[in-house]
């Protein structure tokens, strides 16, 4: 095998199969140079586990402070109880309300017509620049944005499909009023409507 | 052993002890890298004690110039992880969740917006590879696949998102 160049960084993040990563560990063992490129690669894998593992791990008594000054800060800006998602968690430490203030983002489940929870949820940024759907096993659904003066903007065709967790960014260049996910036939599976920053639940 | 790097060389050099040692501090990094993939805590910990050993009997496997051990492991551990899930069925646990039709992405939506910002940095093309990497445990391959993009496209994007991430993201600042 010659020298590794980009089959670091898919080492490290896990994109190689079995039989591909058995093939560069091999090499690693006789070749220094590749070994330090895929150690960088590992760091930057590592920290991102760090990140993504880093706001469960933090100390009750540190986390306080911040979900306190949350708290205020959602208050102030009038946007408490804006979130259905997180009221389970907000009674215990307040880890996902802090998140959500330190980062502008929101998210929102999507509900069925009759007020059922789907597995599908929306990340979004709260300016409206971009929304992120995700959906975890379901059959394959389309995504449709609906603008504030009910025109359809059909987003991501057949997004879904089952026993799949499957994600899809959209950048909208219109503001969004209501995402829908919809079958083949048009009929609504669910819908959220995000609330960006200025607004109001309901308004 | 009492510093990371002096507990690194002896686990290179099979020191006796190095392996409990390496177990005894990174457990619980290694663990969630693990559960990060593999969903419960159960399996969590069978996957770092399978890799742990796996690792242990391969003489060179580590070695210093590859960087600190617990990067390396963390790795292992994960590519461990991702193993067993595509071998046991692509997105079983997947499955399971959704049969429940209970909300599936508690915390690992608060654990995607908080990392949001940092991939944000990245271009949208590099974004979307290493999150479907990341998080949906693809392959390069799948990856190509599902973005209809050729294979050679994801690597070079994989790879320069990655050295992006590798500038940015200071574990300090998640502290």
């Amino acid at each position: 095998m010659n020298h590794i160049d980009q089959e670091a960084e898919l080492y490290a993040l896990g994109m190689l199969e079995d039989d591909e990563r058995a093939r560069v560990d091999e090499h690693l063992r006789k070749c220094i140079p590749c070994t330090v490129k895929v150690g960088e690669a590992e760091a930057a894998v590592a920290a991102l586990i760090d990140a993504t593992q880093a706001r469960r791990q933090q100390p009750r008594a540190a986390r306080w402070p911040l979900a306190v000054a949350a708290a205020f800060a959602l208050a102030a800006a009038g946007l408490l109880g804006q979130n259905v998602i997180l009221r389970g968690a907000l009674g215990t430490d307040g880890t996902l309300l802090a998140t959500l203030v330190d980062s502008h983002f929101d998210h929102v489940q999507f509900q069925a017509p009759g007020g059922a929870a789907l597995p599908a949820k929306a990340i979004y940024e709260r300016h409206g620049k971009w929304y992120e759907i995700l959906a975890d096993g379901t059959p394959a659904w389309h995504v449709v944005f609906v603008r504030p003066d009910g025109t359809r903007d059909p987003a991501a065709a057949d997004f879904a499909r089952r026993g799949a967790a499957s994600i899809v960014y959209l950048a909208p260049t219109t503001p969004v009023r209501t995402i829908q996910l919809e079958d083949a036939a048009g009929h609504v599976i669910g819908s959220v409507r995000p609330t960006l920053l200025g607004e109001r639940e309901g308004s | 052993m009492n510093d990371d790097r002096e507990l690194d060389a002896a686990f290179a050099a099979h020191a006796d002890g190095a392996l409990e040692e390496a177990y005894r501090r990174h457990a619980a990094a290694l663990q969630a890298a693990a559960r990060h993939v593999l969903g419960t805590a159960g399996d969590a910990r069978d996957c770092v004690h399978d890799a742990l050993i796996r690792v242990w009997s391969k003489e060179g496997a580590y070695r210093p110039e590859r960087g600190a051990l617990r990067a390396f492991l963390m790795v292992c551990v994960r590519n461990e992880a991702l193993s067993r899930k595509r071998s046991a069925g692509r997105h079983q646990a997947s499955e399971q969740r959704a049969a429940t039709a209970t909300p599936a992405f508690g915390i690992d939506v608060a654990e995607r917006v908080a990392v949001r910002g940092v991939l944000a940095a990245l271009p949208r093309e590099q974004r979307d590879v290493i999150e479907l990497a990341y998080w949906g445990d693809y392959t390069q391959a799948e990856i190509a696949t599902r973005l209809g993009i050729p294979l050679g496209t994801i690597k070079s994007r994989a790879a320069l998102g990655l050295r992006k991430l590798a500038r940015s993201l200071n574990p300090r600042d998640f502290a």
